[in-house]
């Protein structure tokens, strides 16, 4: 069963948009609220053609597709200083809903707000210039950020010692390795103070002495007043060492959020009971 | 359409600082690659220049048109403007793909990606402008008063290949074939700039349409009068103003297509 939704329907033209209700996408300052992020009946579909070429025809006229919901009315509610960890079976939705968070997807319909600063690791590439240098690479995503020469110079030295990748920060990134990338991109986003922090399935990466480091430094920022944690993994053991709460998240929307423990029980029985399907 | 407009200044207002950043980051990655760095941006052009004049100087005794303009110079005041068009053609249609991360792993706005890029490939223009400057001044071919039409020419390619390549990256970034075709349409869009021939000595109407409305035959054209035809450019009208609409046309279609793909695009790459 590929597609779990909707039938192949006619698609939209410039014309007609894909949906009546536009959504809403807001975004304050952390101090202004409560609530970290909060999602309202979220959709997020997907609209698949059959080739690259039917998807440059449906700019111009309608092209059947397939629409896929990624995320289907999801909602949810994380305050500041909560540190959930999504679990979902591939395909489930959990990226998606992480992506838009992080705002580089919209959604189609359903309201989102995120009050404070997101910093978000969405994969091991970690939005980094494989041409570049690593230190180049911290150097323009720390201006990217938002910050000066100068802050990020002060910074430098210390999110350099912490990746540990010793001469390989002055080569060019496409010479890395998977571990040095996480490495790098976990000392990055760890080091800027962000107010949501979202891991996406990189702590599974590194080695059995970074996962311990990073553990670590896990633990100090979550301590720190504040941060919001979002965390997506398919190693139980570490979501129970780092989240007191779990949401789970099955065919694009929440099945189950309530304590780490009782999400971990739902999730295996999950996995366990129905045969896993991608979308 | 007009908030999508007001949408595009305000987002590049909002990222000057890291636009020039950015850019100056571009031009260092394809500098910093090779030990002579620099030097190969000079050698593409030089390598132009000096073919085309090998064979049409020496080979078939064409002249300059213009009366104590060497050709060598009159060749150069038209290659080194019709290599950034032409360079800009091609990759800034791919600019998404070439900085997908800015895309889909970090928020950041689309227009500011075609912006910075555009201004990186200007940057290496501007250091191969001043090179032909150098060239004409040590050649005795001197400057005029012309030359004060430059920067609004340079301005101008800047503004219309930063929104060529707005209107054409999300397209791209969709579609393989429209890749194909803008690879495809390098070729015309060269030989019938008049990049090493006087457009003016074309007497074909149809041709000269054609001219007309080759943004890169207008932008050749336009350095060349800065520099060494010498003649004020509203003084063409037959140059200027097919170039105007061309350019009306080409932002109306940049938010015509942001409007209807930006949200897409991130989940197309």
């Amino acid at each position: 069963m590929p597609f779990r939704s909707s039938p192949a329907t006619v698609g939209s033209s410039l014309a007609t948009p894909l949906t009546d209700s536009r959504p809403h996408f807001t975004q304050t300052r952390a101090s202004r609220s409560l609530v970290a992020v909060d999602f309202q009946h979220v959709t997020k579909t997907y609209r698949l053609y059959r080739s690259p070429r039917d998807h440059l025809r449906s700019l111009i006229w309608p092209v059947p597709h397939q629409m896929v919901h990624a995320n289907r009315d999801l909602s949810f509610t994380i305050n500041h200083g909560e540190s959930v960890a999504l679990l979902g079976r591939n395909g489930a939705g959990k990226s998606t809903a992480l992506k838009i968070i992080t705002g580089v997807t919209t959604p189609n319909t359903g309201e989102v707000a995120v009050h404070g600063r997101v910093s978000a690791l969405l994969d091991i590439g970690a939005g980094f210039d494989d041409q570049l240098t690593g230190r180049a690479n911290l150097i323009m995503r720390g201006r990217l950020w938002g910050l000066s020469q100068r802050q990020i110079v002060a910074r430098l030295d210390d999110i350099i010692d912490f990746a540990d990748i010793g001469p390989y920060i002055d080569q060019p990134m496409r010479t890395y390795s998977s571990g040095m990338r996480a490495r790098l991109g976990f000392s990055f986003s760890a080091s800027l103070n962000p107010d949501i922090l979202i891991l996406d399935e990189v702590m599974s990466v590194g080695d059995r002495e970074f996962a311990a480091k990073s553990s670590a430094r896990m633990r100090e920022i979550i301590a720190r007043e504040g941060l919001t944690l979002l965390f997506v993994t398919h190693s139980l053991e570490t979501a129970a060492q780092f989240c007191h709460r779990a949401i789970v998240i099955d065919h694009g929307s929440a099945h189950f959020d309530g304590p780490i423990e009782a999400g971990l029980d739902f999730y295996r029985r999950l996995s366990d009971g129905q045969p896993s399907h991608d979308r | 359409m007009w908030s999508t407009l007001v949408g595009f200044f305000r987002d590049n207002w909002r990222w000057r600082n890291q636009v020039w950043h950015l850019a100056v980051t571009e031009v260092r990655k394809e500098a910093d690659g090779a030990i002579l760095g620099w030097f190969w941006f000079l050698v593409s052009p030089a390598m132009y220049v000096g073919v085309l004049w090998l064979s049409l100087s020496v080979g078939l005794k064409t002249s300059s048109p213009v009366e104590q303009v060497p050709y060598v110079t009159w060749l150069a005041a038209g290659v080194v403007p019709w290599q950034f068009c032409s360079g800009m053609l091609m990759s800034g249609a791919t600019v998404y793909q070439r900085y997908s991360y800015l895309v889909n792993r970090i928020k950041f706005p689309l227009t500011v990606i075609s912006n910075f890029f555009t201004l990186a490939r200007l940057l290496v223009f501007l250091f191969m402008m001043l090179l032909v400057l150098a060239l004409m001044f040590v050649s005795g071919t001197g400057w005029s008063i012309y030359i004060v039409q430059l920067p609004l020419v340079v301005l101008v390619m800047y503004g219309f290949w930063m929104t060529w390549s707005i209107f054409a990256a999300p397209i791209t970034a969709i579609s393989k074939d429209f890749q194909n075709l803008v690879r495809v349409l390098g070729t015309p869009l060269f030989w019938l700039s008049g990049v090493f021939f006087d457009v003016n000595s074309v007497h074909q109407a149809w041709l000269q349409v054609i001219f007309s409305i080759n943004p890169m035959s207008f932008f050749v054209a336009s350095v060349r009068a800065s520099l060494v035809d010498r003649y004020w450019i509203w003084q063409r009208p037959n140059l200027l103003w097919p170039f105007v609409g061309v350019m009306v046309v080409l932002i109306v279609l940049a938010i015509l297509v942001q409007r209807r793909l930006a949200t897409e695009v991130a989940d197309a790459l």
